[in-house]
């Protein structure tokens, strides 16, 4: 059995390798991390976010949801990580949302202008 | 014994793995997505200018992937920061978008006051009336009545019609008549002849869907006179049907004031 040698053999780096896995395992849940993203998730919704950008808005709902399931599978980084993306989804959704309503606002007053200078040019040409 | 060499070649096949990777050329592509991310909206002025903050913080999290990549080579945290860096720049560039539509909507909303004045305007010399602190008047000539009469001249109606025009284009407005003479003839039948003149021209506007609610109609006879009686041209001047359109439902009792916007 070569390859046990072997694999013995390069003994210390897997024990450094084991270490850090054990690392990652023994950090905190992001508890923070994930009532932040709720709330962005939330705040997004509130501004009518389903609307103008479904999804990015479901795609952060997903990413919380497997955050939560990363910390009951102790898996704390991905867990902070899934729930860091999902605050990033979810403020981007609200952002985009944003800015369409902004944009559409100066739609309709660019169309309300137009209206009313239709309006005045007829009337003058009735004189 | 075996359960543990087990483990370890699990490890050793992950970390054997991780060598290989790190003796290729170090690219990441979600690093280099986002380089070049930020490095497009970074150079777009809009961005540079309207979304500064949102910039700077996905430059931030770029340099986080940057050392992630080159000190750890850590793929699932860089492809991470890589993936939040690129994800501020698209904020950065909605933030960018937001306000440039809030500029441009600025900007229509004062011209469409101005443009708004402009129809105004045109509509009162379309009118040709005047504007007094009540409101705006149209004073309508003698010529639309026969010497003594009070039935409208039917050749002249159309001097009517921009007055009609405009009541029934502004409904939430009210309408308040009143018939002049000049000093021919006794007070009391001037009172009564600018009184039938003032409510021959109500009636025109009724008859043409102006509600009677808006519209008030009263003789004045020959007290109130706008130039000399004592020429041809004074006296013609006199004899007017003046029509205020005011603004302001609360002119006049609160009970009559039904027709709506």
């Amino acid at each position: 059995m070569s390859i046990t040698k072997t694999l013995f053999r390069v003994g210390p780096p897997t024990a450094v390798a084991g270490l850090l896995l054990l690392a990652g395992c023994a950090s905190e849940p992001p508890r923070d991390l994930l009532a932040q993203a709720e709330l962005a998730i939330q705040n997004a919704e509130r501004a009518g976010t389903s609307q103008y950008e479904p999804g990015l808005l479901s795609n952060a709902r997903a990413k919380l949801n497997r955050a939560n399931k990363k910390v009951d599978e102790d898996e704390n980084d991905e867990a902070r990580r899934m729930a860091e993306e999902a605050i990033a989804d979810a403020n981007l959704a609200n952002a985009k949302a944003e800015a369409a309503k902004e944009t559409n606002q100066a739609d309709e007053m660019k169309k309300a202008i137009e209206a009313l200078k239709q309006e005045s040019s007829r009337e003058s040409e009735e004189r | 014994m075996r359960p543990q060499i087990l483990s370890l070649k699990g490890s050793s096949v992950v970390l054997l793995s991780g060598l290989v990777m790190a003796c290729t050329p170090a690219a990441n592509m979600s690093l280099e997505r986002a380089r070049n991310d930020y490095q497009q909206a970074a150079s777009d002025p809009a961005v540079k200018n309207n979304a500064y903050a949102d910039l700077s913080a996905a430059e931030k999290l770029l340099q986080r992937a940057e050392t992630s990549w080159n000190e750890d080579e850590d793929s699932e945290e860089t492809d991470h920061l890589a993936y939040l860096a690129s994800r501020k720049v698209d904020l950065a560039r909605a933030t960018a978008s937001r306000v440039e539509a809030k500029k441009t909507f600025d900007e229509l909303s004062s011209q469409k006051d101005q443009v708004r004045l402009q129809a105004r305007e045109a509509e009162i010399r379309k009118l040709k009336a005047k504007k007094v602190p009540q409101g705006i008047l149209v004073t309508l000539g003698d010529v639309l009545f026969d010497t003594g009469r009070a039935n409208l001249k039917a050749g002249n109606l159309q001097n009517m019609y921009p007055l009609v025009e405009y009541l029934r284009n502004h409904p939430d407005t009210r309408v308040k008549i009143e018939g002049h003479t000049d000093d021919r003839g006794s007070a009391d039948y001037n009172a009564n002849l600018s009184q039938m003149r003032a409510e021959a021209v109500m009636n025109l506007l009724i008859a043409n869907g102006i509600a009677p609610e808006r519209i008030t109609a009263q003789g004045m006879g020959e007290d109130y006179p706008v130039a000399t009686n004592a020429t041809a041209s004074g006296r013609q001047q006199n004899r007017r049907v003046e029509v205020t359109i005011t603004d302001m439902p609360g002119t006049q009792p609160p009970a009559a004031s039904g027709s709506g916007m």
